[in-house]
């Protein structure tokens, strides 16, 4: 890949509407989530399905401004991390990529495989004994986020905790499938 | 006790709580990147109206986002809103949702699930 034109053509291939990499801050949240907003509307996403690409968008990106691993020079909580937005040949895909800890990892693997494990009735039978205890932690979350993700896909959350060459570091990937319709159909 | 207003910005909600007509509203988008300093000040004021509340208390809701920390925010403004009714106030809330928005509507239903004050489903335009 050599040129502008060749990313372009190369984006395009794969489906790839948006994608962003780099440090996250509230402000960049504020804008990555607009963009999103602004480029599904155009695209002519209904509502419904906007507000789920979009509600996923703010779960993730704000677990991974208050959870991510920062790995900032002298003391400085840098947080990094990648989101793609992808057109799929059943609806749209979320990915994102950050940096977690390993203490972190030792929670998320077991939360999450737990949450994919359920049906749409107790996932909602989940979030709401969640809303209900109102616990919320210093950051402001309560644990319903990851459950809200799986509620606006409506199915399991692809996620995969690898090592890196830093033993303290593990890399987090969440490939979040939000079909605009039935698999069924869009196979025929 | 004196109104608060406070205008709406790109992550956090505008919000309009009169003591006097009991007459309160939250709209906009409510993503705070710290949930807890933000509603403070609502839950402040709340403590202070439910223990004299107007006669009758209506809350408007009409969000475009909102995330999940807001949310458990919410849930301790319509427990509040159960003392103010508690203390003769007829209080009523309005979450007013985009007839297409599902999500939204589900919302609304579980707030009417987890809290005993009247939440009628306001279907916009409808």
């Amino acid at each position: 890949m050599s040129s502008p034109k060749d990313l372009q053509t190369f984006m395009a291939s794969q489906g790839i509407l948006f994608s962003f990499s780099g440090e996250l801050s509230a402000d960049i949240i504020t804008s990555i989530l607009h963009l999103l907003d602004n480029k599904l509307k155009l695209k002519g996403v209904g509502i419904r399905r906007k507000k789920n690409i979009v509600n996923i968008a703010i779960e993730c990106l704000q677990n991974i401004h208050y959870h991510g691993l920062g790995l900032g020079e002298e003391g400085r909580r840098q947080v990094n991390c990648m989101v793609t937005l992808v057109r799929s040949a059943v609806g749209y895909e979320l990915w994102f990529a950050n940096h977690i800890g390993v203490e972190d990892a030792t929670v998320l693997h077991p939360r999450l495989t737990f949450l994919n494990s359920l049906s749409t009735d107790q996932l909602h039978e989940e979030y709401l004994t969640v809303l209900n205890r109102g616990v919320l932690s210093p950051k402001g979350g309560g644990g319903l986020g990851l459950i809200r993700i799986l509620r606006e896909a409506g199915q399991p959350i692809l996620f995969e905790i690898t090592p890196t060459s830093v033993p303290e570091v593990l890399d987090l990937s969440l490939k979040i499938a939000i079909p605009v319709m039935s698999p069924a159909l869009a196979v025929a | 006790m004196n109104k608060l207003e406070l205008l709406p910005t790109a992550t956090t909600p505008g919000v309009t709580l009169d003591p006097v007509s009991g007459q309160f509203s939250f709209w906009g988008r409510s993503l705070p990147d710290n949930s807890h300093e933000f509603f403070k000040q609502i839950h402040d004021w709340l403590a202070e109206y439910v223990s004299k509340p107007a006669e009758g208390t209506e809350l408007a809701f009409r969000l475009e986002y909102f995330n999940t920390s807001s949310t458990a925010h919410f849930l301790k403004v319509f427990k509040k809103l159960e003392t103010a009714s508690q203390n003769g106030s007829q209080v009523q809330v309005r979450w007013i949702y985009d007839p297409e928005d599902e999500d939204m509507r589900e919302a609304g239903e579980d707030f009417q699930t987890l809290t005993s004050i009247r939440i009628v489903l306001d279907a916009e335009g409808n």
